[in-house]
């Protein structure tokens, strides 16, 4: 039997899964100091994914973002990254608690049966070699966004109603967070638009039009609309506090739940395999 | 011939005899003077704060001379009748490193592990040591007191969280708003506890503070006090919208701030939160302001079990740190002891030669 990148993903789905219930360990005690039992775990779990991403590209000799299964294993990649990054601020380490389980739904999928067809050789040319990934960065900015969310969501209720506790625990400022995910979702939203930008005229120079009828075309244009006017309300109209981060948690949780299946009902984007 | 320490503190005697016994910092160089010239210690560090007097010494005589002479020193020079002798406490070797010690990591401190004694010890060992009254022992001894600090800080949690009302409220200000500098504050009631909340979110970098009170004569001094601006209590609610942290401590027997009018002053405020500190009894803020999105209330019940959990904490680690201060006191003892060993037997060689010196020029005459 060979270790390939489906043995590493198993593994490293394990091991995130390892780290969700030790989350919920965290969460129902509060975060009064720092989860470096979690960190460890999710380190262990992001090398198995590194390895798993690195054996495809090394196997198909490119960035491995062309299918679904690669979609979803560089996403989730992304957003392992986010956190290792964010965990080398103290005040950021318990980020640990709330990127589980995220990064554990998305390697989920890809071991979803299916998902790891073939590739289209005109994705591997011309503005697909960009589309891709800056949508990608994109989705990766909205999920660190969504994490930001639910810790100003858990810090918020502890200093509004757990306020004891609130004192000991150790989550970044709700200053901090929110800042964070409007920084986060804003770069996204510049991202997606460049990158659904640059879809319209890949489709343009092959099918001759900007628009097309597929599923995953208007799944994109919805989650943009949404986005956009999530980021116009705090920019304009000052949205701010807890009812942005619920927004920020609705629409991520809503583009989780709904990506796969908007892929598999995409001709464009499912056709052999999709992105 | 030994280390001792002299001394009196809020453990031992009420601020009236304190008070008397105190030593200006602009005298201290002449009562140093004393002790060593009139007084035979060799080595001297005298720490004067408000909530202690005492005085370190190490000399090469009996370590009941030395307390005699240092008692006999702080009598003379404050004029003290010989019946105050009984606040006082007298140590000697190894009693007198631990305390040192405990003093330095602020366990014997007024509020357990607070911290701002290792300043006032750091200054009145430099005093000494400028001055040349700080030698070979005390230097070891006092380098000694500030690691030992230094340990239990980083390796107990004796200066976990906040132990009074004020710091509580900066701290959970800190969760809200990450950093206080540029952030605007109200105080609602010119009292002495909304006065000592202001001045803690003042040094941690709170911007400017407006001081409102039913008598604006009040309210104009405490502004005064505090580099703040005074305004009248008719006109706190039309400032409101710009401030973060709002302090309330009045006597009225109503609430100040209420929902209906905290939400109009919400909307104003473009959803940036409001941290309310209620330290009033009876109650200023009603709680049900805590329900508006962005507002955080806390009352004097909450920030007080704060406070006391905090203490809990502390004290738990009590036996943690003696542990860390009798074993530090048991090696510098030995370490200094040690020393005088060595230098004593160097001494009598170098008494030896320097015989055999004096002999050698007249054996040498005796062979001439």
């Amino acid at each position: 039997m060979r270790f390939d990148e489906h043995w590493m993903m198993v593994a490293a789905t394990l091991v995130y899964g390892m780290a969700v219930m030790y989350s919920i360990f965290l969460w129902r005690k509060g975060f009064t100091r720092d989860d470096t039992i979690n960190i460890g775990i999710l380190v262990g779990g992001f090398g198995f994914h590194t390895l798993a991403l690195m054996i495809r590209a090394a196997e198909t000799q490119r960035c491995p973002i062309n299918n679904l299964f690669e979609v979803t294993m560089f996403t989730s990649w992304l957003v392992g990254f986010g956190f290792i990054i964010a965990s080398f601020w103290s005040r950021f380490r318990s980020i640990a608690a709330f990127v589980a389980p995220v990064i554990f739904s998305l390697s989920l999928m890809t071991l979803f049966p299916n998902v790891d067809g073939p590739v289209d050789s005109l994705r591997l040319e011309g503005w697909f070699i960009l589309h891709v990934p800056i949508i990608l960065l994109a989705y990766g900015a909205f999920a660190m966004a969504c994490v930001s969310s639910v810790m100003y969501l858990t810090h918020a209720h502890y200093l509004k109603y757990n306020k004891e506790m609130a004192f000991w625990v150790r989550l970044p400022s709700i200053y901090r967070l929110e800042t964070t995910s409007v920084m986060l979702l804003t770069g996204g939203v510049i991202l997606l638009t460049l990158g659904l930008g640059l879809g319209f005229v890949i489709l343009k120079n092959t099918s001759g039009s900007f628009l097309s009828q597929d599923a995953k075309i208007y799944w994109s244009i919805a989650v943009w609309v949404g986005y956009f006017a999530l980021v116009l309300l705090h920019w304009i109209f000052s949205i701010r506090g807890r009812f942005l981060a619920w927004l920020s948690l609705a629409l991520f949780v809503f583009v989780l739940t709904t990506f796969w299946a908007a892929n598999l009902l995409s001709d464009i984007h499912n056709s052999p395999a999709g992105n | 011939m030994g280390i001792v320490a002299i001394g009196l503190s809020h453990h031992t005697c009420p601020v009236e005899v304190r008070e008397k016994v105190a030593f200006s910092e602009g005298r201290l160089t002449e009562a140093l003077e004393s002790l060593s010239r009139d007084h035979g210690m060799t080595e001297s560090v005298i720490l004067s704060t408000c909530n202690r007097v005492e005085i370190y010494s190490f000399a090469d005589q009996p370590v009941r001379k030395s307390h005699e002479s240092i008692f006999d020193f702080i009598r003379r020079y404050h004029n003290l009748d010989p019946a105050h002798r009984q606040h006082f406490f007298f140590l000697e070797q190894q009693s007198t490193l631990e305390h040192l010690f405990k003093v330095a990591s602020g366990l014997d401190s007024m509020v357990l592990g607070e911290t701002e004694i290792l300043g006032q010890i750091k200054k009145a060992y430099n005093h000494s040591l400028e001055g040349h009254f700080s030698g070979r022992i005390l230097n070891r001894v006092f380098q000694n007191a500030f690691s030992v600090a230094k340990k239990i800080r980083t390796e107990t949690s004796i200066q976990r969280g906040s132990v009074s009302v004020g710091s509580v409220a900066v701290d959970l200000a800190v969760k809200i708003f990450d950093d206080l500098k540029g952030r605007k504050v109200m105080v609602i009631g010119a009292g002495d506890t909304s006065e000592k909340t202001a001045r803690a979110l003042l040094s941690r970098g709170a911007h400017s503070i407006f001081v409102t009170n039913r008598s604006y004569e009040r309210a104009s001094k405490l502004a005064s006090e505090l580099d703040g601006i005074a305004i009248h209590f008719d006109e706190w609610e039309k400032n409101s919208p710009q401030v973060d942290i709002i302090v309330s401590s009045t006597s009225a027997p109503h609430y100040v701030i209420d929902r209906q009018r905290l939400e109009p002053m919400m909307s104003k405020r473009k959803g940036r939160p409001l941290l309310l500190v209620d330290i009033a009894v009876p109650r200023d803020i009603d709680p049900d302001c805590a329900m508006i999105d962005g507002v955080f209330c806390y009352n004097i019940d909450d920030l007080q079990a704060i406070a006391d959990h905090s203490m809990k904490l502390r004290q738990k680690e009590v036996d943690k740190c003696d542990q860390i201060v009798k074993e530090k006191a048991d090696e510098v003892l030995e370490q200094i002891q040690r020393g005088q060993l060595m230098m004593k037997q160097r001494q009598s060689s170098g008494q030896l030669n320097a015989n055999a010196a004096n002999f050698l020029p007249s054996s040498g005459k005796l062979e001439s």
